[in-house]
């Protein structure tokens, strides 16, 4: 078990400096330069040039990668000279309200997809199915923004039941209104949900013809019983790493949530920071998605292999 | 001046699409009468946030949100402009009585009214004297800071007395323009408060050396480098403007209760002032259809459901703000510089600009066109009839004319061809070929280039179009220097240029050689002259003469101008007035009964 999570950790450790190089050559492709956004649409060409020397944004690209990660390695993660913050404190400020939008969110998708994908293997090609299976379909291929328009116009405009905008403020002021977390909630669980709920299906259909099955059945065990007992736990492994690598889809759900329901988390972070030239704060908002999006997915193969032996023991002896 | 870019409509079609078949309507009506009290919600545009408290505003912070819309609640400048919807000078909103000029126009003196700080110090030369000497040390982070403005006009700062205080001048200058687009700028800061060069030092007279104006001036950027500490920093609650901030959070959110010690003929009605930031203008559509502000807008792709929202209680009214919008041409490219050097060609181009049509077709009405460096919208003094009268009207058939007569064999919906004397520098066989850059994410100037392309097309001109978002416009729209690749032909960001903070629109930072916004490096050694008349001989003659013959001489493409928003203002709030300046006046601001 510690070799194969030393190669995934040696894995996740490879793809991230992957991602820092990606992102930081993409970025620094990006038009207009940090030089004018700083100094400002007057400044002339000599500042600018003077700017980019001081900061050392006149040195190549490999230079410039190299510093930027010896600090990031050392956790500073650079300053935003638009909103005079650190991307750290920026970060420490936004983070959490987007993790618990998201966490929420996956929460209550998962407590509501296990149960219906479970139920729909159980009644396979019935009614029940044709119906979760169609909805399941409708949400998922449903436009997260446009979902959110939908739920707003009919709760907030026409019915008046929830507030069009998320909650303001500190995490403590956004529990303190719950009502206002339901709409950018349910933009991100509705569709989670139908993602989940058809692999949890599939997954569980996939159990009900294993062999351990039908031995507990001819063992005498009810239907009830094996369903419940033997073929849930098991249906529920791949939903594990499911919900690790769901993260950057999660990510997606959560940024057009907020910019929708105006929520102050990373995505209004990072919008902003778009439309500025913030490059620190993107690079920091993009590095640290890339870094939850890597441990998520490494979490969930060391989870799997933990609820799997077969995993670890199919890496350990090919 | 402010580079202005266009709003980016987003998910708006759509939003509206889903109102129509989802949504019903209701009413509201204001009552007679107002009430004290009250906390008003305006809505900011998206992806637009106050995020600078210092006055001495840097060049990354230099923005209508924080100056006219954060900075101006809390300290007012000697001569505040927007007045009655017209860019003029609001004299109960300014700290100063009118300046007095001498004959010659080289002193200017200055009586600043009875005000008093919130602390309870009150307003007096001093703290005029305390901004200079931060200007002057640090004048180069100033980002209105232009060279040979103010401070550096200023030979002398003469106190007279608490109150009145004069400046000498390096030379005569127009009244006019002086305290328009120079005193205009200044805003007397709190000496006995903010003149300290750390958290822990004594106030004292730092500001008089060069050395300590530059460590008082570090000190408060440092502390304007704590968005965070804003609304709980000692220092920025020393203010002389009408509202104090009583809570920021990073985000741009910003809350304003009254500065009880306001000492101006006008004092806040309401308990409390709200500015709202919001993600997009979708976000912001969202809570304004479901009466979650009392001041938002609509997006321009919207307009047409205007009475729709109006029937939620909200009463349509367009923003009309202070500029002009335009395109310009690349003077300095070494393949195309050449004819559009020649005048002929701007003309024909400008006579294949649809402005009326666009105005009526694209903007739904709500616009008007550009034709000088003055606006003719809101009314004002400045623009002269000649420029209220469209020059070059569209005319696709003159503008073939007017090229046929120069040289040029016209090929319509092709290129055509220089076979004749083009003009200067334009060679046999030189073709009518340009590309044209334009900024994305606006259907609207998305919908104009086109426009533009099909009209050229009929004179022969073809328009090679291609999209990139507003930064690299401006990135690509940069003056060319000797020695650098310059390959912009014609470039397009959509917004045109807001006349904010220098009122009076006089051209010195677009039209002027080397300006550092004249982006196509266009020259005229008339105009530069017309330029220097409007600064320094009083009179609008001048100004007459300069945008004259600027609307005559095109020194870029005139394009129509937007309303900078289309306010759906709550029936219930009174008082609004949309200063074209953008400054914001909530304490004349009140809820009916």
């Amino acid at each position: 078990m510690t070799g194969y999570i030393a190669r995934r950790a040696v894995q996740a450790v490879v793809v991230l400096l992957l991602v820092t190089v990606i992102v930081f050559v993409m970025l620094h492709a990006l038009p207009g330069g940090t030089a004018r956004a700083v100094l400002g649409e007057r400044a002339t060409n000599v500042a600018i040039a003077q700017f980019e020397k001081q900061n050392g944004f006149d040195q190549p690209l490999p230079v410039q990668y190299w510093r930027w990660l010896d600090r990031v390695l050392h956790g500073d993660l650079g300053f935003s000279y638009k909103q005079n913050e650190s991307v750290s404190e920026l970060l420490a400020e936004r983070l959490p309200k987007t993790m618990l939008l998201a966490g929420v969110s996956v929460l209550l998708a998962l407590l509501v997809a296990i149960p219906l994908g479970f139920v729909q293997a159980l009644r396979r090609n019935r009614l029940i199915d044709y119906v979760l299976t169609g909805g399941a379909f409708l949400f998922y291929s449903t436009p997260a923004f446009w979902l959110a328009l939908v739920l707003v116009t009919l709760f907030a405009i026409r019915f008046r039941i929830f507030p069009a905008q998320a909650p303001q403020g500190s995490i403590g002021q956004i529990l303190a209104d719950p009502a206002g977390l339901v709409l950018p909630v349910l933009t991100i669980a509705l569709v989670s949900i139908a993602f989940f709920s058809r692999y949890v299906r599939s997954s569980t259909l996939e159990n009900l013809m294993q062999d351990y099955v039908r031995t507990a059945r001819a063992k005498g065990a009810s239907t009830m019983r094996v369903a419940f007992r033997h073929v849930l736990r098991n249906a529920l492994v791949p939903v594990v790493t499911l919900v690790g690598l769901s993260l950057p889809f999660v990510f997606a759900g959560t940024l057009i949530s907020e910019e929708i329901f105006n929520y102050p988390g990373t995505g209004l972070l990072f919008y902003n920071a778009a439309v500025a030239r913030d490059y620190p704060v993107l690079l920091g908002v993009t590095l640290v998605v890339g870094v939850a999006t890597v441990m998520g997915s490494l979490l969930a193969d060391i989870c799997y292999a933990l609820l799997d032996p077969r995993v670890r023991l199919t890496r350990e002896r090919p | 001046m402010i580079l202005r870019s266009p709003r980016r409509p987003g998910l708006a079609v759509l939003a509206f699409a889903v109102a129509l078949a989802l949504s019903g309507c209701g009413g509201t009506q204001s009552t007679g009468g107002t009430a004290k009290g009250g906390t008003a919600t305006l809505a900011l545009p998206g992806g637009t946030t106050p995020d600078f408290i210092f006055p001495i505003v840097d060049g990354a912070h230099y923005s209508v949100a924080n100056i006219e819309q954060f900075q101006r609640l809390m300290w007012r400048p000697l001569y505040m402009y927007g007045n009655n919807g017209k860019p003029l000078v609001n004299e109960p909103a300014s700290l100063a009585d009118a300046p007095v000029f001498s004959a010659d126009d080289a002193r200017v003196t200055i009586t600043l009214k009875p005000y008093m700080w919130s602390d309870g110090q009150p307003v007096t030369s001093r703290d005029f004297t305390f901004l200079f000497n931060l200007l002057k040390a640090n004048k180069s982070n100033w980002a209105a800071y232009l060279p040979g403005d103010v401070p550096d006009n200023v030979k002398d700062v003469q106190v007279q007395n608490d109150h009145t205080f004069t400046l000498v001048l390096d030379h005569g200058y127009s009244p006019t323009w002086f305290e328009a687009n120079q005193l205009s700028q200044l805003m007397p800061i709190p000496q006995h408060a903010w003149d300290r060069t750390s958290a822990s030092g004594q106030v004292g007279d730092n500001d008089t050396t060069a050395a300590g104006a530059k460590a008082v001036y570090d000190f408060l950027m440092s502390q304007a480098k704590q968005p965070s500490t804003y609304a709980t920093n000692p220092l920025w609650q020393v203010v002389d403007g009408p509202w104090k901030l009583s809570d920021y959070r990073t985000d741009g959110y910003a809350a304003f209760v009254p500065n009880k010690q306001y000492s101006g003929p006008v004092k806040a009605k309401l308990d409390k002032f709200i500015e709202q930031p919001f993600t997009t203008e979708q976000a912001e559509l969202n809570v304004l259809r479901s009466n979650g502000v009392d001041y938002g807008y609509l997006p321009q792709s919207d307009v047409s459901q205007a009475s729709a929202i109006e029937g939620q209680g909200y009463t349509f009214s367009p923003w009309v703000s202070w500029g002009i919008n335009y395109i310009p041409f690349n003077f300095a490219s070494p393949t195309v510089g050449p004819i559009f050097k020649q005048l002929y060609f701007r003309q024909a181009m400008q006579m294949l600009i649809d402005q009326n049509g666009f105005v009526s077709n694209l903007f739904k009405g709500y616009g008007w066109p550009t034709n000088g460096p003055v606006p003719i919208k809101p009314d004002n003094p400045y623009v002269s009839q000649y420029v209220k009268g469209s020059p070059y009207k569209y005319s696709p058939t003159g503008a073939t004319a007017l090229l046929k007569s120069h040289g040029w064999t016209i090929h319509p919906d092709g290129v055509s061809e220089c076979t004749g004397d083009c003009g200067t520098g334009v060679a046999v066989g030189a073709k009518l070929q340009f590309s044209l850059i334009y900024a994305s994410g606006d259907t609207i100037v998305s919908q104009e280039v086109q426009a533009w392309k099909s009209a050229a097309a009929q004179a022969g001109i073809q328009l090679d179009l291609s999209e990139a978002p507003f930064n690299q416009v401006i990135a690509d729209a940069a003056p060319c220097t000797p020695g650098q690749t310059c390959s912009w032909q014609i470039v397009y960001w959509g917004g045109g240029w807001l006349y904010g903070v220098n009122p009076l629109p006089v051209g010195d930072q677009q039209f002027l050689c080397g300006a550092g916004a004249n982006f196509g490096s266009y020259c005229d050694s008339t105009n530069d002259a017309n330029i220097h008349a409007v600064q320094n001989q009083a009179g609008l003659e001048p100004m007459t003469k300069f945008e004259d013959y600027m609307a005559q001489q095109l020194p870029v493409l005139w394009m129509p101008y937007r309303p900078y928003q289309l306010s759906m203002i709550s029936k219930k709030l009174q008082g609004v007035e949309q200063s074209p300046i953008l400054s914001l006046l909530p304490e004349e601001w009140s809820f009916s009964k």
